[in-house]
C-alpha cells in the first residue's frame, strides 16, 4: 500500500458590487485522488471478504456559487439573502487491475465501478426490450428480471441549492433556510414495506385491477415473445393492487416487496425548510450594570417542512433518511427511523 | 514512565531523565506499537479446527444455507419463495452463504495445514485435509467448476482465483483424503480431543469415516470416466468402513441456548418463528403413506410421526382461514384423516398463500428435534420439541445404502436385497437413537422391534423381489431418499446421478396427488404448475462473478451438468 494522494486545481472569483450590496463568490474545482485507499470486497473464494488497498483513481469536478444580496439595508432594518449553488460530478477513473466493480457492502446495491460515480447503484433490474418497454411474465403479469444485473441508480444529486434569508430589525432577527436538492437516487426497503404491506393511503384503491404496460417476454432468454406474424404481444394480464406492490410470482416482479433491486430505487428530489430561527439580542444598555457581557435568546425550528415530489405521496417519506450515515454508502435506507422536526430554545450568555 | 512525572526537577534534569528512560525503552520492543498483543495473528490450531467443523457443517445446513433450496429440489419440503418450481436465482443469499462458508473452510484449513505441517501437528493437519477435500467435492457437486488451486490465497496476492475444472478438483480431493488418512494415523502431534466436534478426536472413527467418504465419492463417479474399479475394489477389500451409528459423521446440536444458540437450525427457523417456513412435501407424504401408485404402494412407513408433526388432529378444521360455516378448509393440501396440512410444489392455487401458522404440519423430532406426532395435535411453538437433533451428513445407514446401490449396479459383490434390508433396519435404529438423545419429555415409542417396522420392511422387500433391475435400483434410491430425510445435499446428488426417486411433476399425468377427503373441496391438479426445467446445478453466486475477473460467464443452471451426471 502507498499513501493516498489528492491533487486539486481550483479557480475562484470574489466579486463585490454596489457597496457590497451584491457579492458573488464563484469557484470551480477539479480534484483527483490517486491511490485511493478503500476496503475492497474480494471474491469470497479468496477465503476473505475484503482487504484494504489502493483501489484506483477518483475525480471530483464541480462548481460552487455563492450569491449574497442585500436588497434593504437601513439603520434599523436589513434584509440579507444568500443563495448557494453546488454541483459535484464524481467519477471513478481507474480501478486496479482485475477489478471491474465491487460492492461497498455485499448486502447492498452501492458499488464502485469504473466510469461511474463512487457508490453507484448496481443490481438486479427489470427486463426491458430494446425500445425500453417492460417485458412481462405471461400468466404472472409482473415484470421479468433482466438476465444480467445493471446500473440502476446514482445517489449523487444533480445539484443542490440553498436559500437563506435573514431579516434584522434592531435587535430582532429572523432567519429562514430553504434547501432544494435535485435528483440523487435512493434505495429504500422501507418504502417497499409500506407499499407492499398496504399500510398507507397510496394503495387504498383495492377494488380495481392494473395492467403494467409492456410486452410479454421469455424469462430465460430475456427477449420479447413474438406472435405468429412476428409482432410483440402487449401485456393484458390484470393484477391487483396487492400484487402491484408485492410480486405475485417468482418471475413476476412488481414495485414493492420481493422484487428486483431496481424496484426499490426512487428519485430523491426534495425541497426542505431546513431551519427557521428567531433571535433577540438584549441591548447592551440593560446589561451595563451587571456581570453579564451579552445575552441573546433564540427560538429555532429545524426540518419544519419538506416535499419530495417523486416519492409515493402518503408515505410522507423523507429521502434524506439513510441507514449508513456518513459512510461510503449513500442513499440507502433499510427501514430506518424517520426524520424528525426539532424545536429549540436557546439562550446565549457571555460573561 | 509514571515516576518521571513525580520527579519535579528543573528542566535539564527532567530532560536527562527522559532521555535515559527513552534509551532504556528503546532496548526493548516496548515502542513496537505495530504488534497488537490483544489481537493475535496466529490462532491455536485446535480452536481453528472447531471453527472449521462448524463452518463446514453450515455449507449444507438449513436456515441460511443450501438445504433451504435443495430440500425443495428433492421434494422433502415446499417453499413459497423462489426455490419453488426450481426457480433459485443467481443472487440467492442461501447459495451465497454456502459458497462463502465453503471458502472460509478452505481458508482456515489452509492455515491448519500450513501452520500444522511446520509445527508437526499432523493429526489436525490430517483432519483439516479430509474436511477440505469433502468441502471441495461439495462445491463441485453443487456448482461444478470452481476456484480450488488458487482459492483462499489472498495472502499470496490472488485477488481473482481462477476456476478449476470439476474433474481436477475431484481428483485433487481424492488425493487429499488419502494424505489426510495417512496424516491422522501418523501419531504425530496433539490430539484435538473434544475440540473435534465430530468424533472427539477418535482416530479409528476418523479413519472409518474417511474410507466411507471415499466409497461415497467412488459411487458418485461410478458412471463417469474418472471411475476406477481397481481403487474401488482395493477400498472394499480393506474393509475399514463405518461399523454402526456411533460412527455417523454428523454435527451435534443440543438444547443449549446460551451463551450461543446450539439448537438445530431447522428447529429454530421453524418452531421459533411467527410464520410457517418449511412446508412438508405432500409428494413425500404420499410415498410415506403408501399412496403413490408407482412406488411402495400400500406400504405405510412407520417413521411418519417421527418425520412430521401435525398441529391438527384428525378431522380438525384448519383454524387460520378454514371456514367453520361451510367446512371449507381453504387449504392447498389438507388430509382430513390425519390433520396433515401443507402446500403443493408449484402451486398457484388460491389457498397457497394464506396464513397457516396454526394449521400447517411441522418438521418432526427426527429431522430437527421438533415434536413427535402422537396424534393429539398441539401448537408448534417454543414448548414443542427440544431442537436437539444432529445434522446428519454421512451416516452408517447411508453407507449401507451406498453399498446396496453398488451391489445392484454390479460393481461390488454381495446381495443387494440383504444390504437393503440392513440399510433400512439401520435407518430405523438411527431414528430411535436420535429420539433417545433428543431429551424430549414426550414418551416416544421405539421403532426397532415393533411389528409396524417388521411389516414395513417385509412390504418393501416383497416389492423389491417382484421388481425389475431398474425398479430395484429405484427402490434402493427411494428408500435412501426417505431414510436420509434432512440431508438434501446427498439426495440432490443421487437424484441427478440416478434419476431416482421419481419426483412430483406438476405438469405430468393427472392425478398428481392421490389425496381425496371425499368432501366438496377436492384437490385440483391444474392448480399446480411448473414453468422451468430442473436445475442440474446451482448458479454460481452472482457476487463472486461480479468481483472475480477470472470467473466464467454465469451458467444456465438448467443445462450445466456435473461431470458425473449422465
Amino acid at each position: 500500500m502507498v499513501p493516498e494522494n489528492t491533487e486539486e486545481f481550483e479557480i475562484g472569483a470574489d466579486l463585490e458590487f454596489f457597496n457590497r450590496r451584491v457579492m458573488v463568490d464563484f469557484s470551480w474545482y477539479k480534484k483527483t485522488t490517486t491511490d485511493l485507499i478503500s476496503k475492497v470486497n474480494v471474491p469470497t473464494s479468496t477465503g476473505y471478504s475484503s482487504f484494504l488497498t489502493n483501489i484506483g483513481e477518483m475525480e471530483n469536478k464541480g462548481v460552487e456559487v455563492g450569491l449574497t444580496l442585500i436588497p434593504v439595508r437601513t439603520e434599523n432594518f436589513s434584509w440579507t439573502s444568500f443563495t448557494s449553488f453546488t454541483k459535484n460530478k464524481n467519477e471513478v477513473k481507474e480501478l486496479i487491475e482485475g477489478l471491474d466493480r465491487f460492492p461497498l457492502d455485499v448486502n447492498q446495491v452501492a458499488y464502485v465501478q469504473k466510469g461511474q460515480p463512487f457508490g453507484v447503484f448496481y443490481g438486479t433490474a427489470f427486463a426491458r426490450d430494446e425500445e425500453g418497454n417492460y417485458l412481462i411474465e405471461e400468466g404472472g403479469g409482473g415484470i421479468l428480471q433482466a438476465t444480467s444485473d445493471a446500473v440502476i441508480g446514482d445517489p449523487t444529486p444533480d445539484f443542490k441549492i440553498g436559500f437563506t434569508n435573514t431579516f434584522k430589525y434592531k435587535s430582532l432577527s429572523l432567519r429562514a433556510q430553504i434547501d432544494w436538492k435535485e435528483g440523487g437516487d435512493f434505495s429504500s426497503s422501507g418504502l417497499d414495506a409500506l407499499l407492499g404491506r398496504g399500510v398507507t393511503k397510496d394503495t387504498e384503491d383495492r377494488e380495481r385491477t392494473f395492467i403494467i404496460p409492456g410486452f410479454y417476454g421469455d424469462p430465460t432468454t430475456g427477449e420479447a415473445i413474438l406472435d405468429g406474424s412476428g409482432n410483440k404481444i402487449p401485456n393484458t394480464t390484470q393484477i391487483t393492487m396487492n400484487n402491484l406492490y408485492f410480486s405475485p410470482t417468482t418471475n413476476s416482479n412488481t414495485f414493492g416487496i420481493n422484487s428486483v433491486d431496481e424496484a426499490s430505487i426512487y428519485d430523491g428530489t426534495v425541497y426542505r425548510l431546513r431551519e427557521v430561527a428567531l433571535a433577540y439580542d438584549l441591548p447592551k444598555k440593560f446589561l451595563e450594570k451587571t456581570f453579564i457581557g451579552s445575552l441573546s435568546i433564540a427560538l429555532i425550528g429545524n426540518n419544519l417542512w419538506y416535499f419530495a415530489p417523486n416519492v409515493p405521496k402518503y408515505t410522507n417519506y423523507d429521502p434524506d433518511v439513510t441507514a449508513y450515515g456518513a459512510s461510503n454508502l449513500q442513499g440507502i435506507e433499510t427501514q430506518s427511523a424517520p426524520s424528525s422536526k426539532r424545536y429549540g430554545f436557546k439562550i446565549n450568555v457571555t460573561f | 514512565m509514571k515516576s518521571i512525572y513525580k520527579i519535579n526537577l528543573g528542566g535539564y534534569k527532567a530532560l536527562a531523565v527522559m532521555l535515559v528512560s527513552l534509551s532504556l525503552l528503546n532496548c526493548s520492543d516496548y515502542l513496537d506499537v505495530n504488534t497488537d498483543p490483544n489481537n493475535p495473528t496466529v490462532a491455536p490450531l485446535d480452536q481453528l479446527l472447531t471453527n472449521v467443523e462448524t463452518n463446514f457443517n453450515d455449507i449444507t445446513e438449513f436456515e441460511l444455507f443450501s438445504a433451504e433450496i435443495l430440500s425443495a429440489y428433492v421434494h422433502q419440503f415446499v417453499y413459497r419463495e423462489e426455490q419453488d418450481q426450481y426457480g433459485t436465482k443467481q443472487d440467492n443469499s442461501y447459495i451465497q452463504n454456502s459458497w462463502d462458508n465453503a471458502y472460509s473452510v478452505f481458508g482456515e484449513t489452509n492455515i491448519i495445514i500450513n501452520q500444522g505441517t511446520e509445527e508437526n501437528e499432523m493429526i489436525m493437519v490430517g483432519m483439516a485435509k479430509i474436511i477440505k477435500a469433502y468441502t471441495a467435492t461439495i462445491i463441485v457437486n453443487i456448482w461444478g467448476d470452481a476456484p480450488f488451486s488458487e482459492a483462499a490465497q489472498l495472502g499470496n496476492g490472488v485477488v481473482s482465483p481462477t476456476f478449476d475444472s470439476q474433474e481436477d478438483i475431484y481428483l485433487n480431493a481424492l488425493t487429499l483424503i488419502d494424505e489426510g488418512i495417512a496424516n491422522i494415523n501418523s501419531g504425530e502431534g496433539i490430539n484435538p480431543g473434544t475440540q473435534d466436534l465430530f468424533y472427539g478426536g477418535s482416530i479409528p472413527q476418523w479413519t472409518r469415516f474417511a474410507n466411507t467418504l471415499k466409497l461415497k465419492l467412488y459411487n458418485e463417479i461410478r458412471l463417469s470416466s474418472m471411475f476406477d474399479a481397481g481403487k474401488l475394489n482395493a477400498l472394499v477389500t480393506a474393509d475399514n468402513f463405518m461399523s454402526g451409528n456411533a460412527d455417523d459423521f454428523e454435527y451435534p446440536y443440543s438444547t443449549t441456548q446460551s451463551p450461543s444458540e446450539e439448537r438445530n437450525p431447522l428447529y429454530t427457523d421453524s418452531y421459533l418463528t411467527g410464520q410457517a417456513t418449511h412446508y412438508a412435501s405432500p409428494w413425500f407424504y404420499e410415498i410415506l403413506k403408501g399412496w403413490n401408485p408407482n412406488i411402495h404402494n400400500g406400504v405405510e412407513d412407520p417413521r411418519l410421526p417421527y418425520y412430521f408433526f401435525n398441529q391438527l388432529t384428525a378431522g380438525e378444521l384448519p383454524p387460520d382461514v378454514g371456514d367453520p360455516t361451510t367446512g371449507d378448509p381453504k387449504a392447498d393440501y389438507w388430509d382430513a384423516s390425519t390433520g396433515f396440512h401443507t402446500i403443493r410444489f408449484g402451486s398457484v392455487g388460491p389457498n397457497r398463500d394464506f396464513a397457516s401458522r396454526n394449521s400447517t404440519t411441522y418438521p418432526g423430532i427426527y429431522v430437527c428435534g421438533g415434536k413427535y406426532d402422537d396424534g393429539e395435535g398441539g401448537a408448534a411453538d417454543t414448548n414443542a420439541g427440544t431442537g436437539a437433533a444432529p445434522h446428519r451428513i454421512l451416516t452408517y445407514h447411508e453407507f449401507l445404502f451406498i453399498q446396496a446401490e453398488l451391489m445392484q449396479a454390479g460393481l461390488i459383490s454381495g446381495d443387494a436385497r440383504t444390504k437393503l434390508e440392513e440399510a433400512i433396519t439401520a435407518a430405523f435404529a438411527k431414528v430411535d437413537q436420535v429420539v433417545s438423545n433428543s431429551q424430549t419429555s414426550q414418551s416416544v415409542p421405539k421403532l426397532i422391534g415393533s411389528s409396524e417396522v417388521t411389516d414395513f420392511i417385509d412390504g418393501i422387500l416383497t416389492e423389491f423381489d417382484a421388481a425389475s433391475d431398474d425398479k430395484k435400483m429405484e427402490i434402493i434410491m427411494t428408500q435412501k431418499w426417505v431414510s436420509t430425510f434432512g440431508d438434501p445435499f446427498d439426495q440432490y446428488n443421487d437424484y441427478r446421478r440416478t434419476g431416482f426417486p421419481i419426483l412430483a411433476n406438476p405438469v405430468g399425468p393427472s392425478p398428481e396427488y392421490q389425496l381425496d377427503n371425499g368432501d366438496a373441496w377436492p384437490l385440483i391438479d391444474s392448480e399446480t404448475t411448473l414453468t422451468r426445467p430442473f436445475q442440474v446445478s446451482l448458479f454460481w453466486p452472482q457476487a463472486e462473478l461480479n468481483v472475480n475477473k477470472n470467473a466464467p460467464a454465469q451458467k444456465d443452471a438448467t443445462t450445466y451438468k456435473i461431470f458425473w451426471d449422465n
